[in-house]
This record gives C-alpha cells, sequence and structure tokens, in this order.
C-alpha cells in the first residue's frame, strides 16, 4: 500500500471501479437467469388479465383459489418430472404411476391398512418402479424413452389387474377426505402440499449436493463422471424422484375423487406433465430448468383448461392447446439454442 | 473501394509490396447475457486490430490466451460479425459475418475444430454440399480429377477413398487445405493446425504450407508454439488483450524478444523445477492392458516426482491414464496406489482415494462449458461444503471459488459467469483447480499445456512444481518435448500401446525420445 506508489496510484482507480463492476456483473447474471421465470409469470398475468375480461365467471375469488387447487397434483408431478429433463431423460411412465398408484392405495385402504401406512406403501412402491425404470436406462444403455414406455405399459397393466379395471371406492370417514377438502386459514391443504413440494425440490435443486451433480450431469455427463460426481445415483435417483412425486399427485387426485382410479392418468396425463415442465422453461436438452418456472407452467396450464371448462367449449381443445404449447415451447428453446451457439 | 487501403500506408513500410489481406482497425463488442453489446472501451474484444498479408509470405499471428487472436480469424473469416474497421482481400472489401463472401474473396480457414465429416471418404468431403453435377447426376470423375490436381499441387498423395477418421490429423489438415485451394484461395488461415500433431505430422504439414507460399498465397499462421514462428515465418503480428502489439520482421526478433513482447515482462527460467526429493512410489502400474491401445504397460511413480509420458498421438499414452484412474476397465494387470490394490476399484472411488485426473480434452471433458466458473471450481467440493452433507452453504462455495479464482488467476468478470465464456488458458486453470481444493497423491495431467500461451504456460509449470513439492508425484502426458526435458525427472515413452522406454530426463536429449517414439522398422524388427 505505501510502497510502489507509481503503480499504485496509476492502477488503484481502475481497480476500486473494476470491485463494483465485478458486483454489477454478478447481479447482471443473477438478473438474467430470473429472466425466463420472470417473463412467464408476466405470461401467466397477461392470461388471468385477459381471462378477466373475456371469460365469464373467471375473476371470482372462488375459481381463482378453485384453479390453485387444480393446480396443486400437476405442479407436483412436473417438478418430479423436471429432475429426469434436467438429466436430459424423459419419463413417460407418470401417467400410469398415477392409475396404479389410486388403485393400490385404495386397495390397501379398503383392506384396513392405516392411511399412513397406505400412502408410505405406495410412495415406497412408486420409488422401485422409477428405480427400475432408472437402472435399465442408465446400466441398460436403454433410451429413457422406451424403458419408461415399458413401464407405462406394466404399471398400466398392474393397475387393471388389481382394480379388474373398476373404480374401487374409499370407506368414508377416512383422513384422505380431510385431506382433501380441508383448509389451513382459508388455503386448501393440496395447495400447502403443493407448495411445500416446490419448497423441497428448490432446495434440494439449489442447496444440496445432489442438485448440483443433476445439473452437472444434465449438462455433461462425460466431465460430471471424470470430476467423480456420482452419475449412477443420479441417473437411477431422478426417475425415483419422478415416480414418487407422481405418486404424491395421484394420492391427492384419489383423496378429491374418494375412489381408486385404474384410468386416473393415462398418455394424455403423461403429456400433460410434461407440457407443464417443457412450458415453465425446462429444456429437453438437459441441464436447464427451475422450480418457480415449473410451479408458473403449471398453473398456465390448468388456467387454460378452467377457461375451457367455463367457456364451456369441447375438451379436444383443451388437448390441441396443449399440443400447440407445448410445440412454442419447444421452437422457443430451439431458437435460443441456436442463438447462443451464434454468439459463441 | 479503394479508399482503405490507399489511407493505410502508416502501417507497412513506405516501399511494402502490395497486401493480400489486409484488416484495419477492426474492432468487435463483447455481449452481455441478453445479447446487448457491452459498449465500454476497455471490455472490447478487439479494439482495434489491424494486419496486412503479403502475397507468399508466412504471417505468424501469436498472443497469450484471451489476447484475441481466435475472436479476430473469425472475423476475417467471416464467422462473427465485427462492428468497425475494414477487411480487404486484394482491395475488395470483405463484408462482416458472410463466411460465404469472405470464401468467395479467397479467405480460407482451417479451423482447429475440422469441418470435415469423419465417416465419408477424402473425396466426398472435398466437395460436401457443392458436389459438382453433370446432366444433374453427380460427376465423380470430374471431381476425382480436381482433388488429385488440388493434393498434387500441394505435393502429397492421399488417397481419395479412405474415410476421413482413418487419416491422421495432419492428414486431414492437408484435405482441408486441399479442398481450400480447390476453390481458389488467396489467403489461408491455419487456426493452431500443429496444436495436436507430433513433430513428424507437423513437418508434413508445412512442407504443403511452404509450398502454398512458393504459390504466393498470404498465409497467417496462428500458434503458442515459437519454433515454429522462428522457422517458418517472414513476419510477426503480436495480439495482447484485444489489440495489435505490432507487427515485426522475424529476422530482427529473438525468442525472449518475442516473448517479452506478448507478456510484457521478462520471463526468467521458462521451466518450473520443483525442490523436491523422489520418495516413496505413489503409483504402481504393473502389466496393464487394455485390448492392443495399451498392451503389458508398467510404470512407477514417486512422491516427489513429476514423470513425463511421451510418445506419437494414438501411441496409447491418453488409454493408460484412462486405466489408471478407472475411466475404462483393464483386461489384465493391477494398480497400486500408495500400496493398495486399486485394480477393481471403480472411478469415482479411485479419484476419493487421492488421484487427480486433468483430462486431454477440456471442453468436453475437463469442464462443464455451460456451468458457471465457481461450480466448476466447487465440483469435488460440494459435499465438504455442506453441513451434514445435506444443505449447502452459498457464501461457503462463493469464498472458496473467489480464493481459487485468485489464486489461480482466473480471469472473470464474476465467478458465475459460464467457464464457456472463458478463453482457452483459462478453462485449463479452472479445470485443474477443481483438485486443488483437497490435496492428492496422484495428478495425471494429460496434455496440460495444449493451447495455452507462453505466460500461463508458465504459471501451470509453477502449479505442477508446487504440487510434487507438498509431496504429490506427477504423472504428465506431453506432446512437447522440450517440456517433457524441462520438467519431469523421469520419461517413459510409449509405442503402439506398449512402454517402449525409460529414460532419466537429465541423461537423455530430444532425439533420444524422438527415436523410441518412431516405429520400428522391419529392418530393425528383423536384427
Amino acid at each position: 500500500m505505501t510502497l510502489d506508489t507509481s503503480t499504485e496510484v496509476t492502477s488503484a482507480p481502475p481497480s476500486g471501479s473494476r470491485g463494483a463492476r465485478a458486483r454489477s456483473r454478478e447481479w447482471a447474471e443473477r438478473i438474467s437467469r430470473a429472466v425466463p421465470s420472470i417473463g412467464l409469470i408476466v405470461l401467466l398475468a397477461l392470461l388471468w388479465a385477459a381471462a378477466a375480461l373475456f371469460v365469464p365467471e373467471f375473476a371470482n375469488g372462488s375459481n381463482l383459489v378453485n384453479i390453485l387447487r387444480q393446480s396443486a397434483d400437476l405442479v407436483i408431478a412436473a417438478l418430479g418430472v423436471m429432475f429426469v429433463l434436467l438429466i436430459g431423460g424423459i419419463d413417460l411412465s407418470i401417467g400410469s404411476v398415477f392409475g396404479f398408484s389410486s388403485v393400490v392405495l385404495a386397495t390397501l385402504v379398503f383392506g384396513g391398512t392405516p392411511v399412513p401406512l397406505a400412502i408410505l406403501i405406495v410412495l415406497a412402491v412408486a420409488a422401485v418402479a422409477g428405480a427400475v425404470s432408472g437402472a435399465l436406462t442408465h446400466f441398460g444403455r436403454i433410451p429413457a424413452f422406451i424403458t419408461t414406455l415399458g413401464m407405462y405399459y406394466i404399471l398400466f397393466a398392474f393397475a387393471q389387474m388389481i382394480s379388474n379395471g373398476l373404480a374401487l371406492k374409499l370407506p368414508p370417514g377416512t383422513m384422505l377426505q380431510g385431506l382433501s377438502r380441508g383448509t389451513v386459514f382459508g388455503i386448501p391443504n393440496v395447495v400447502l402440499v403443493a407448495a411445500g413440494t416446490a419448497v423441497v425440490a428448490w432446495m434440494v435443486l439449489n442447496r444440496t449436493p445432489y442438485g448440483r451433480d443433476v445439473v452437472s450431469v444434465g449438462l455433461n455427463r462425460q466431465a460430471s463422471r471424470l470430476s467423480g460426481l456420482p452419475v449412477s445415483r443420479v441417473a437411477v435417483g431422478v426417475f425415483m424422484i419422478s415416480a414418487v412425486l407422481a405418486a404424491v399427485s395421484a394420492i391427492l387426485l384419489t383423496a378429491r375423487v374418494q375412489s381408486g382410479e385404474p384410468a386416473l392418468g393415462g398418455l394424455t396425463g403423461t403429456f400433460e406433465v410434461i407440457t407443464a415442465a417443457v412450458v415453465g422453461g425446462t429444456s429437453l436438452f438437459g441441464g436447464r430448468g427451475t422450480v418457480l418456472g415449473v410451479v408458473v407452467g403449471a398453473i398456465i396450464i390448468r388456467t387454460i383448461g378452467n377457461c375451457i371448462t367455463l367457456l364451456d367449449i369441447s375438451s379436444l381443445l383443451y388437448q390441441t392447446v396443449m399440443g400447440v404449447l407445448i410445440l412454442i415451447a419447444l421452437i422457443v428453446e430451439a431458437v435460443r439454442l441456436r442463438q447462443k451457439g451464434g454468439v459463441e | 473501394m479503394t479508399g482503405p487501403t490507399a489511407s493505410a500506408p502508416s502501417l507497412e513500410g513506405t516501399a511494402a509490396p502490395a497486401s493480400v489481406l489486409s484488416a484495419r482497425e477492426v474492432v468487435k463488442y463483447a455481449y452481455d447475457e441478453t445479447g446487448a453489446p457491452i459498449t465500454g472501451s476497455d471490455v472490447r474484444l478487439l479494439k482495434g486490430v489491424s494486419i496486412s498479408v503479403r502475397p507468399g509470405e508466412i504471417h505468424a499471428l501469436i498472443g497469450e490466451n484471451g489476447a484475441g487472436k481466435s475472436t479476430f480469424i473469425k472475423v476475417l473469416g467471416g464467422a462473427i460479425p465485427a462492428e468497425q474497421g475494414e477487411v480487404a482481400v486484394e482491395q475488395q472489401p470483405v463484408v462482416f459475418g458472410s463466411s460465404r463472401r469472405a470464401r468467395e474473396l479467397g479467405i480460407s480457414v482451417i479451423w482447429q475444430e475440422f469441418s470435415l465429416s469423419p465417416k465419408l471418404s477424402v473425396l466426398e468431403n472435398m466437395f460436401l454440399g457443392e458436389e459438382i453435377t453433370k446432366h444433374g447426376l453427380l460427376d465423380r470423375s470430374e471431381m476425382r480429377r480436381r482433388s488429385t490436381a488440388a493434393l498434387a499441387r500441394l505435393g502429397v498423395q492421399i488417397d481419395l477413398d479412405r474415410q476421413i477418421d482413418s487419416l491422421s490429423t495432419s492428414e486431414q489438415q492437408i484435405v482441408e487445405i486441399a479442398k481450400a485451394l480447390d476453390r481458389d484461395a488467396r489467403v489461408l488461415i491455419l487456426d493452431e493446425p500443429t496444436a495436436s500433431l507430433t513433430g513428424v505430422e507437423a513437418d508434413q504439414l508445412f512442407a504443403v504450407v511452404q509450398e502454398l507460399r512458393r504459390k504466393k498465397l498470404g498465409i497467417v499462421l496462428v500458434t503458442h508454439r515459437l519454433d515454429e514462428v522462428f522457422e517458418h515465418s517472414q513476419r510477426i503480428t503480436v495480439m495482447k488483450d484485444g489489440a495489435t502489439i505490432g507487427t515485426f520482421d522475424t529476422e530482427t526478433m529473438t525468442r525472449e524478444s518475442l516473448i517479452q513482447k506478448m507478456v510484457g515482462r521478462e520471463l526468467g527460467s521458462y521451466f518450473v523445477r520443483p525442490n523436491a526429493v523422489a520418495g516413496e512410489a505413489v503409483l504402481e502400474v504393473d502389466g496393464l492392458s487394455c485390448g492392443r491401445a495399451v498392451v503389458e504397460a508398467s510404470i512407477v511413480v514417486r512422491a516427489g516426482e513429476i514423470v513425463a509420458l511421451g510418445g506419437l498421438v494414438g501411441a496409447g499414452r491418453t488409454e493408460l491414464c484412462r486405466l489408471v484412474v478407472g475411466a475404462d476397465r483393464a483386461t489384465a494387470g493391477t494398480v497400486r496406489l500408495r500400496g493398495r490394490d486399486i485394480s477393481r476399484w471403480t472411478l469415482r472411488r479411485r479419484l476419493d482415494a487421492g488421484i487427480a485426473f486433468v483430462p486431454e480434452d477440456r471442453k468436453s471433458q475437463g469442464v462443464v462449458l455451460a456451468m458457471s466458473v465457481q461450480r466448476n471450481l466447487t465440483t469435488r467440493s460440494w459435499r465438504s461444503l455442506s453441513r451434514r452433507g445435506i444443505l449447502l452453504s452459498p457464501r461457503r462455495e462463493q469464498e472458496l471459488a473467489e480464493s481459487l479464482i485468485s489464486d489461480l488467476e482466473i480471469k472473470v468478470h464474476t465467478p458465475l459467469q459460464a467457464a464457456a465464456t472463458l478463453s482457452g488458458g483459462n478453462q485449463q486453470r479452472v479445470a485443474i483447480g477443481k483438485w486443488l481444493v483437497k490435496p492428492s497423491s496422484l495428478y495425471i495431467f494429460d496434455e496440460p499445456t495444449r493451447g495455452v500461451d507462453v505466460g500461463a504456460r508458465r504459471a501451470l509449470y509453477a502449479l505442477i512444481a508446487g504440487l510434487v513439492e507438498r509431496g504429490a508425484g506427477v504423472l504428465m502426458v506431453s506432446s512437447d518435448l522440450p517440456e517433457v526435458l524441462g520438467m519431469s525427472d523421469r520419461v517413459y515413452i510409449m509405442r503402439e500401446g506398449r512402454i517402449a522406454g525409460e529414460y532419466a530426463a537429465a541423461e537423455t536429449d530430444e532425439s533420444e525420445l524422438l527415436r523410441a517414439m518412431l516405429p520400428e522398422t522391419h529392418a530393425e524388427v528383423a536384427s
């Protein structure tokens, strides 16, 4: 500080301003990363404003709560599939994890198993199914598209066999009823469960070594492996997360309809969940996805569904809109990747 | 159209011959994450770069990593646009950002990453996308004639029906050059052409380049190898921090004076010899084999010792390293780390037990390009940065990253920027930095200084010497013989998958090592 005055004097002002610039660069970096999520929130706000103007009954307090209630199951399942998408995989089995979990839960509860135990069993079974998909994909080097489509049909068949293809009504008065209908300070329980899931998912993704591993493996599997990251644990684990969160989602749906439904979900269900994640800015090429984005993506989809119901238009239109949405999201992604390639 | 060249005399001597390629005051902005230009004059990627290349000269373009050489030749080749300045070929202006226009005017760039299709033949690659047709059908005989003619002009013979990936790297480059020649290139820009070549291959390439020089092409040679600059170039343009320092006649320069221009400071001894005594064996490899890539290789690396692994490209050096760390599975043999047999351990377990591995290809294996510098540096520390291994402390993570960034002098705007935005030498420091948090017993570096400039090289050597002084053993793959002799204590030479010899670095020389690398001739086999 005291010696070497000649260089100190000349270099001090630029180095001082560089410190300030480094800090502003850091903020610029953080803000630019949040831009996609902020954009989605703006999109949702515009959607709600437009719906309030053109859809009768939309801007009604109970309808808005209703949308959030309906979004809960989609948010949870989409957060699950986000982890698979983050490593560049895909999980087509979600739709039948819904029906299968629903049937298993109802059968257990009907047979007298205490509800908490039944829920644990359902989650454990889903985890096993996810582990099988993940292990086949990772160790067997089979594309996830194929293993999870296989798992879809296996679970679909199990659900049909267990239930004989029929809905199984839940006995009245179980705690599953309270779960679905209850509220805390006016907020529906299911919304709280979804919010809790989102917070945990955010913590896992952003504040745990495992979340770091997932993103790194998704961006470059080879470099991650050579850095000593537990690639197998990531590659199998994300499918377990996806299946378990799909099962959580199925438990909420089962509680809502108060019966075990083998037809819950289906391929449409799979499609809806993946659409929510992709509309929420999750890349199908791996490495990119945010919890906030996925949550907003799921709410956008349920809002559109809500409007279509209120306007009493054919539900086929809903599927058309889904298809258009996923195409738009993918085009945006493709354009983004191309631009990025151009700059580098 | 003649304006720019008329006003350019200040750059060259008054009686200078006309230039075939001239670029004046090229300015290129950096862009932020949103794609908006950052206009501040001190953060520009190019701050007014000029060059003038005469017909029939090899013009070396040199500078440290991050000096802007790559960006500049991308602008010259029309791969990316620039904001200001002029580029012209024989007074014909080049349109910025149009590689097609640049090609039409005769600028051909041979990039470090080839644009050839590996699974197609030489002939198919010569006319890929620009096939010659006759009556709507491919005119193979015409394409064959022209390809043969182009290769003949270079004085080489390559079978046109061979698949590209069966050619050596230098042969692939020659195919690219022949392709450029067939399209009447006036200016040939070579982007570090010898970075992945062995000495023999480089000689083959320069024979071709000298041939082009006699044919009055202007040749721009981007390189880090000063030997090449002095041996082959007539003039040298030095870049530093996005600006041109100047253009010099090669005859008037010495190695030292050139290095000084590049780094702006004196270099002491180029290599950094560690002050350490070899101790116990850290790594003992015995009879390790994997197919024909590695055959019964046995080596020892001791604590406090740098062991170099030399050989031609494809001799099995990288493969041997990968077997040692467990990235690939050996078919026979044992690997011991500090006396413990780790032959059956997984990659992860070996790394955790104290092997650090910095792979050859940093862009695809050394770093995760799309991930931030911070996360790349802390990759091996996420678990130790977490309370009870669960929740990570972002503050401690950032502190760790910042201390590594300042220790290794990595040039970043913020630790959060993507590793892809760094220059090659800085990326290499990130790739190494993640292994420095927790000391390892054995460090394996595969071509650590490839594509790294002089100043940064010296810093890397000092870093490696420091590791050895702290008691680690280092195994270093290198194709650079002065580096092998300057840095290592012992040298193993690999040839066709086998260890062909072991030498004490102090008692051998380049020619002996080179002889050991070259494949045996039939006469030698017979005797």
